[in-house]
């Protein structure tokens, strides 16, 4: 076996770790010469690395140093100066421990003196921070031993990076934590990385990303047209090649005079003797370099890489039992100061009672190896094709070339060009009337859209033609895309629709009104949706939506909140939307033959015209949902209690036609009736579900019977704080007042005294939960930052609790 | 007269009349030879009246031209075929001076050099840009060639360039009539490219003759900040103290020659390529596609680079 292991580590990781080193090389040299760069071969991996690359280039002139750089080291040094990044930081990786695990893996061997028996250390981890400033002996002795080693750290790192201020990070990957943690605590120096992949969870912060490079792959998933991107399966793969047998550095020395060292730095670095039986296939790779590398030129190097990479590619992602054998490599040694060693592969034999084979494959760290273990192979395929994204029935077709997906990707650049390629467009129907604020608005959500093949239609339904021609002429839209109709009178809602929709061409439709609008991947999500397997069933979708309640002053549209709407849905089903619209136009795109079989919008309807066509819809064709929050439903709803004649141009319909809505309600479901007899069947359904509905709030009623003098209690309570927030207020304006006109004479009430508070900057009160409130009020924490508020209480005094906010306490 | 002024009537509805906003731009796009639309003298006039009507409404200041594919016209080579004709010609070169370094090894250091000193170059405002300096620094380091046959290679590069690219006729006569009427103060040409301004210039000097229509030149390999980001429309308006309403842009690119500088209140006219054009390019990139694996290239570990 372990020839099997030497042979693959020659013959096919050989030529990966050279094309590797070769694009260290030319990315060194570069940043050498034009960044007059320092490079950090990061232990452990880069003893490995440096080795290699010495090999590969025996002469080279670098400025270079070993680097102690773990995870923990770093996070350790840098506590003295940004504690709450490295407890952050930290504790990512004890999500679920408790907090003698962490206090143990931070001290390692030194733990053993501490007594962590106590109760205490059961909680959870992360209450590290406040532990750490409870004043217990462990605290105390463990922010101690991490103020040592952040001075320590600091003096080594300042010692190896001396003379340039681009210190480049080389070591194996995968999403650069050490680089972005160092460049937050030393931003004056230009942090760079070079990898030799990186791989991006989808949480992963991509802070500085443009700073960073996987020198052989830089993706966030596996793509099966891209062999290189295999190693995201088999990430071990490359860090064993690079790791030596040696734990992780996770602390630094003092010696004699009083200068840091790395502890068994040496033992890193002397590998003279490389065990056989631990790295085999790093054996391979280095034989296969001092074989080859003063010979090769750099499209041989090149070559020999991509002939290899494709069968590592076959190799890792569709293994067979004898490849698995091949690829074996030594257990994983985890690290951040955790003293455990984890299997890459499981025996395919039951652990424990209830063990499966699905278990095995779960917690295996190279999912396709264990998935060949555990089943025949005819079986194993198909499991490994489904994991990888492979189209099984493909796999033994010829690939050569470019591949039909970037074809497509290529053609469909070319064909948002053609006027006549319908495939996957989209009219776009704006509707608008003297609303000039708001369709400046539209027109930016159209055009951030990261999705192209979209015809605009805006319908300026009777209003002023000038007004729309001057916003439509500046729009960064694309000229070819546009088609701008003035309709002579105002014609209504729903009639605009029709005119926009059936003088365009796409496939599908919808409506982007002018008041609202669109998260930029609206487009190419949803069109994405429709376009795909599990969207071929669907006549059209809608995303999740978000409220938006907002008022216009001046010249200006003031955002006054947000809110899910109707996130509830998960399915659109017609018993429930004859009950009520679900959905906003805005969020809704749908295949244009649906629109053709219901023959359009109800053009008598002043009012629900979009929720009669919705339920035409759901009588031809399903509605499919995508939990993504990609709408933006926009209210001018300040103004709630105003009578619907009150209502300005801005206002949208179903705020300023409240009556109207009220009056249609009842024709559009006569007429509905009348027109679909059939409907009275779903009506009885309807019934037996409001009947049902009936029954559970009368036990809920109870419920609530129950806790009503609970209600009681926090109305009083409600009032009183409301009474010690004003004379808080009070306290303060006073205070300033006093200060300020101290010789003045003033007539002094609680009133006049409020008035003046909202203009200074009033101390937070003990109980009120700045955090919480900042949490639960998104756009007051941007206020806030933005300094339009000096505080989040400030911002509750003075518009929040007239706006019925929770006032949060720390009580 | 509208003071919008690119509105097309295209028909009415009962109740309703319908417009389109490009005649210009639907031209180039369905026309089947670009070069030749725009040496007819009805293109060359739609054109100018287009800008001599903005002019009318809002007096021009400053007027700025993309460089490749809308002064300079390319032929319908992908960028893959030119870079490899490149390669071709350094390698015969440094064949002369003794080396044995092939089209292949150039080709492929090329690319590496190119993504290298675009992923890496010093930032401005956030923004990078590739040099052709640092890419043909990078290359001759990683291929052993003396750094004195740099400029020389650079050259070739220029050379070849000057050889695939002719003058856009229509482009000529608006300067013409701009420089002959003294419409815009300020004429200057701005590209998002790796080639330097000096690059540029040895450029148009050599395929328009040293006419001296421009006031200055631009390239984001020297500025960094570019028309794709946006921030070059503002630099150029603060240097030239001039309003953004009084500046107005024309290329073919939809995002940096067009959606930006509206973005940024300048006026623009987009000059699209035209679909035939774009399609022949795709073609000729899958030709090259097809070679380059008998060269043992993947395509697509360059594909980044499309056209």
């Amino acid at each position: 076996m372990i020839k099997d292991n030497i042979e693959f580590g020659y013959e096919l990781m050989g030529p990966v770790v050279h094309y590797y080193l070769a694009q260290l090389d030319i990315h060194m040299d570069y940043l050498s010469k034009y960044h007059n760069a320092k490079f950090l071969f990061t232990l452990r991996a880069g003893a490995r690395i440096k080795r290699l690359f010495d090999i590969y280039k025996p002469d080279h002139s670098l400025d270079w140093d070993y680097f102690s750089g773990s995870r923990i080291m770093v996070c350790k040094g840098i506590y003295h100066t940004n504690p709450q990044l490295a407890i952050s930081e930290i504790l990512k990786n004890f999500n679920h421990a408790s907090l003698r695990e962490v206090i143990k893996s931070i001290f390692k061997s030194e733990a053993e003196v501490l007594q962590l028996k106590q109760e205490i250390f059961d909680q959870p981890a992360h209450s590290l921070s406040n532990f750490l400033d409870s004043g217990h002996q462990i605290a105390s002795k463990t922010k101690n031993y991490l103020k040592i080693q952040s001075k320590l750290f600091d003096q080594y790192l300042k010692s190896i990076i001396t003379g340039t201020e681009t210190p480049v990070i080389i070591d194996s990957g995968w999403q650069g934590t050490t680089q972005r943690i160092l460049s937050l605590n030393y931003p004056e120096l230009n942090w760079k990385g070079l990898y030799f992949g990186q791989y991006f969870l989808p949480e992963t912060e991509r802070y500085s990303v443009s700073d960073m490079t996987g020198l052989i792959f830089q993706v966030g998933q596996y793509h099966p047209n891209k062999p290189h991107t295999c190693f995201i399966f088999h990430r071990h793969l490359i860090e064993t090649l690079f790791e030596t047998n040696l734990p992780s550095i996770e602390k630094l020395g003092k010696n004699s005079n009083g200068l840091p060292y790395v502890p068994n730095l040496e033992k890193h670095l002397d590998e003279s003797e490389v065990d056989q039986e631990k790295d085999p296939i790093y054996i391979g790779v280095k034989t296969y370099l001092e074989d080859v590398c003063n010979k090769s030129k750099i499209n041989q190097i090149y070559s020999q890489y991509r002939s290899a990479v494709k069968e590592i590619d076959r190799i890792i992602t569709l293994p067979t039992k004898q490849d698995v054998q091949r690829v074996y490599t030594k257990p994983r040694s985890a690290d951040f100061g955790k003293e455990l060693v984890v299997d890459v592969l499981l025996r395919p034999e039951s652990r424990f009672e209830g063990d499966t084979a699905e278990r095995r494959i779960k917690t295996a760290l190279w999912t396709q190896g264990q998935i060949a273990l555990e089943y025949l192979q005819k079986i194993a395929v198909k499991q490994q094709c489904v994991l990888a994204g492979i189209d099984e029935s493909a796999l033994n077709r010829e690939t050569n070339g470019v591949t039909r997906q970037q074809y497509t990707n290529i053609r469909q650049l070319v064909s948002t060009f053609y006027e006549n390629e319908l495939t996957g467009r989209v009219a776009i129907i704006t509707r608008t009337k003297d609303r000039s604020l708001m369709l400046k608005r539209a027109v930016n959500s159209i055009a951030s859209q990261t999705y192209n093949n979209f015809i605009w239609v805006i319908v300026n339904d009777g209003g002023d033609v000038e007004e729309v021609d001057k916003i439509v002429e500046c729009a960064p839209i694309d000229r070819r895309k546009i088609l701008l109709i003035h309709n002579i009178n105002n014609l209504g809602m729903e009639a605009a629709s029709n005119i926009g929709i059936r003088n365009s061409n796409s496939e599908y439709v919808i409506i982007h009104d002018d008041d609202d609008t669109w998260h930029p991947y609206f487009l190419e999500r949803t069109v994405w949706y429709l376009n795909s397997s599990a969207g071929k069933k669907y006549g059209g979708c809608i995303t999740d939506s978000v409220y938006v309640s907002e008022d216009i002053v001046g010249d200006t549209i003031v955002k006054l909140g947000e809110y899910p709407y109707n996130d509830w849905v998960m399915n659109i089903q017609l018993i429930e939307i004859l009950n009520k619209n679900l959905f906003a136009p805005i969020a809704f795109l749908y295949r244009r033959e649906l629109y053709d079989k219901i023959g359009g919008y109800n053009e008598s309807l002043p009012v629900l015209g979009d929720w009669e066509f919705n339920i035409h819809f759901l009588m031809e064709a399903d509605i499919g949902v995508l939990k993504e929050p990609l709408a933006y439903y926009h209210h001018r709803d300040k103004d709630r209690n105003k009578e619907p004649a009150e209502f300005d141009d801005y206002s949208n319909s179903v705020i300023g036609g409240r009556s109207h809505h009220i009056e249609y309600h009842a024709i559009l479901r006569n007429s509905l009736v009348r027109r679909y007899p059939q409907l009275l069947g779903m009506l009885s359904c309807l019934g037996e579900m409001s009947h049902s509905i009936q029954q559970k709030l009368a036990k809920i009623s109870y419920k609530a019977d129950n806790s009503k003098a609970d209600l009681e209690h926090n109305k009083v309570i409600t009032a009183l704080v409301k009474i010690i927030d004003d004379r808080w207020m009070a306290l303060h304006a006073l205070y300033a007042r006093l200060n300020k006109i101290s010789k003045q004479s003033q007539q002094m009430s609680i009133a006049n005294l409020l008035g003046e508070a909202n203009n200074i900057p009033i101390a937070t009160p003990p109980d009120f939960d700045e955090k919480t409130y900042l949490q639960n009020n998104p756009a007051v924490a941007v206020a806030v930052a933005q300094k339009k508020y000096y505080s989040a209480y400030h911002h509750f005094i003075v518009e929040g609790r007239h706006r019925g906010k929770q006032r949060p306490t720390t009580l | 007269m509208n003071p919008y002024i690119t509105k097309f009537k295209i028909g009415n509805a009962d109740n309703s009349h319908l417009f389109k906003l490009s005649d210009v731009e639907n031209e180039l796009t369905e026309t089947e030879n670009r070069v030749s639309l725009y040496s007819t003298a009805q293109f060359q006039e739609q054109c100018l009246s287009r800008l001599q009507l903005e002019n009318e409404q809002i007096p021009i200041h400053l007027i700025s031209f993309d460089v490749f594919d809308t002064l300079l016209l390319r032929n319908n080579k992908c960028e893959i075929r030119r870079f490899w004709e490149i390669a071709e010609q350094c390698a015969e070169f440094l064949h002369s001076k003794k080396y044995t370094i092939s089209t292949q090894e150039i080709f492929i250091s090329r690319y590496m050099s190119t993504r290298i000193s675009y992923k890496f170059s010093k930032a401005v405002h956030s923004c990078r840009e590739g040099s052709l300096y640092e890419i043909y620094e990078t290359l001759a380091s990683f291929l052993n060639i003396q750094p004195n046959l740099v400029e020389h290679l650079i050259k070739i590069e220029l050379d070849y360039e000057i050889q695939q690219l002719i003058v856009n006729p229509t482009v000529i006569n608006i300067l013409n009539v701009f420089k002959k009427k003294q419409l815009a103060p300020t004429i200057i040409l701005i590209s998002d490219m790796y080639i330097h301004q000096e690059h540029i210039r040895y450029l148009t000097d050599h395929i328009m003759g040293n006419d001296n229509f421009f006031d200055a030149i631009y390239s984001s390999a020297d500025t960094k900040i570019s028309k794709r980001s946006g921030l070059i429309f503002d630099f150029l308006r603060e240097k030239y103290d001039v309003q953004p309403q009084n500046c107005i842009h024309l290329g073919d690119c939809l995002t940096g020659d067009f959606s930006k500088p509206l973005q940024k209140g300048w006026r623009a006219l987009h000059l699209p390529i035209s679909n035939t054009d774009l399609t022949a390019r795709f073609e000729d990139m899958k030709q090259m596609e097809r070679f380059l694996q008998t060269e043992g290239i993947e395509l697509q570990d360059w594909i980044s680079v499309q056209f």
